[in-house]
C-alpha cells in the first residue's frame, strides 16, 4: 500500500466515528448508510492530498463529512417530521438513556443546517471552527445556535 | 436535561457504533458533481472520435475542397474539445468537499451553465458549417464538387440544406444536453437552494 494511502487509512481508522455520527444524524435506511459511507470516503480520499494540516484531521474530516452528506441524493423520507415527534414520547423519557433518544430524535427534526451546527457544539467544536466548517459567519452561527438551543431545550421539555 | 451529557450517550449508544457491511473502496461514487463529470468526460470521447474519423476523411478524400471541409470540421472540433476539457479541468479542480460547500456548488453551476450556453450560442455558427461540409462531402462521393458547384440550384440546396438542418441540429443538441447534463444541474440548483435557504 503506498505510504499516502497507508497515513489515510490510518486517519480514517482513529476518526471512523466522525463518519458514524455524520451518516447516522442524516440517514434513516441501511442502504443510504452504506452508499454515503462510501462516498464520504471516496470525497476524503480526493481531498486528502490537499489537506494542509491546518485544521485538525477530525475537523477536516467533519467537513468533508458534512458536505457530502448534504449534497447525497438520498432516498425521500429520511428525516423524522416534526410532527410525529410527539408520538415518539420524548416527555416520557425519564431515564439517560430516553433522554439521549429523545435528544436524538429532536436532532433529527431540526432542518439539515441546524443540525450540522448543534452537532459541532454539542460535539466541542468552538463558534469559530463551526462557522469554519459550515461556511456561515461567526456571528450568525452564534445567533443560529442560540436560537439552535433554545429550540431543542423547548421541544424537550414541554411535552 | 443536560445536552452535552445526554450528547454523549447517544455517541455512546447509537452515533458511533459502526455501520454493518459497509465497503472501504475509495474509488467509487455516486455524487451528482461526480456524474456531471462522467458526461463531460463522454463527451470529450466522442470529440475525439469525431476528430479521428474527420482526420481520416481529410486524408481518403481525394478532391481538395473536400479535405479543407474536413479540416475545418476538426479546427471546430477543436474548439470544442478545449471548451469541454476547460469546464471538465474547472469542476476537477473546484469541487472539493474540505471547502466552502455553497461557493464551491455555486462555483460549478454557473461556470457549466456559462460553458453550456456559450457552446449552444457558438453552435449557431458551427451547424451551418457542419451541414455545409456534410454536403460537400456526400456530393463528393460520385461527383466532382467544384463542377456541381458552378449549377446555381445546388447552391440552392445547399442553402435548403442549411436551413433545415441547423435549427433540427440545435434541438437534438438542446435535447442531448438536458439528458447529458440537464439532471446534474437541477439537483445541483436545488442544493445551492435550499443550502441557502437554510444559511
Amino acid at each position: 500500500m503506498p505510504i499516502l494511502e497507508r497515513a489515510f487509512t490510518e486517519l480514517i481508522n482513529q476518526n471512523r466515528g466522525i463518519i458514524y455520527k455524520v451518516i447516522r444524524l442524516y440517514v434513516a435506511n441501511e442502504e443510504d448508510e452504506r452508499d454515503l459511507f462510501q462516498e464520504i470516503l471516496f470525497q476524503a480520499w480526493k481531498s486528502y492530498p490537499r489537506f494542509d494540516g491546518r485544521s485538525k484531521f477530525s475537523t477536516w474530516l467533519y467537513r468533508v463529512g458534512l458536505n457530502t452528506v448534504l449534497t447525497f441524493k438520498r432516498r425521500p423520507v429520511l428525516v423524522v417530521p416534526h410532527e410525529n415527534l410527539a408520538s415518539l414520547n420524548i416527555s416520557q423519557a425519564k431515564t439517560s438513556t430516553d433522554e439521549s433518544e429523545a435528544l436524538y430524535i429532536a436532532i433529527r427534526g431540526l432542518p439539515e443546517i441546524d443540525r450540522m451546527i448543534i452537532t459541532l457544539h454539542l460535539d466541542g467544536y468552538e463558534n469559530e471552527e463551526i462557522a469554519d466548517i459550515t461556511g456561515l459567519t461567526k456571528n450568525n452561527t452564534a445567533v443560529k445556535l442560540h436560537r439552535i438551543k433554545d429550540a431543542l431545550i423547548k421541544k424537550l421539555k414541554a411535552e | 436535561m443536560d445536552l452535552k451529557e445526554a450528547w454523549k450517550k447517544l455517541e455512546q449508544k447509537k452515533l458511533n457504533q459502526p455501520i454493518v457491511g459497509s465497503e472501504e473502496v475509495y474509488n467509487s461514487s455516486k455524487h451528482p458533481i461526480q456524474k456531471l463529470m462522467r458526461s463531460f468526460k463522454i463527451a470529450l470521447g466522442f470529440v475525439v472520435f469525431f476528430e479521428a474519423a474527420f482526420a481520416y476523411l481529410a486524408i481518403v478524400m481525394p478532391q481538395p475542397i473536400v479535405k479543407i471541409a474536413m479540416v475545418l470540421m476538426m479546427v471546430v472540433y477543436i474548439f470544442y474539445f478545449v471548451t469541454n476539457y476547460h469546464t471538465l479541468n474547472h469542476i476537477k479542480t473546484t469541487f472539493r468537499m474540505d471547502q466552502n460547500l455553497s461557493y464551491t456548488l455555486q462555483s460549478i453551476y454557473d461556470n457549466t451553465q456559462q460553458s453550456l450556453k456559450f457552446q449552444r450560442k457558438s453552435a449557431l455558427f458551427i451547424y451551418p458549417l457542419a451541414a455545409t461540409c456534410g454536403f460537400l462531402l456526400g456530393l463528393s462521393i460520385e461527383r466532382d464538387v467544384i463542377e456541381v458547384l458552378q449549377n446555381r440550384s445546388s447552391w440552392i440546396i445547399l442553402a435548403i440544406t442549411i436551413a433545415v438542418l441547423t435549427p433540427i441540429s440545435y434541438y437534438i443538441a438542446i435535447l442531448l444536453e438536458r439528458a447529458g447534463y440537464g439532471r446534474y444541474l437541477d439537483q445541483l440548483r436545488g442544493l445551492i437552494q435550499q443550502l441557502n435557504s437554510q444559511a
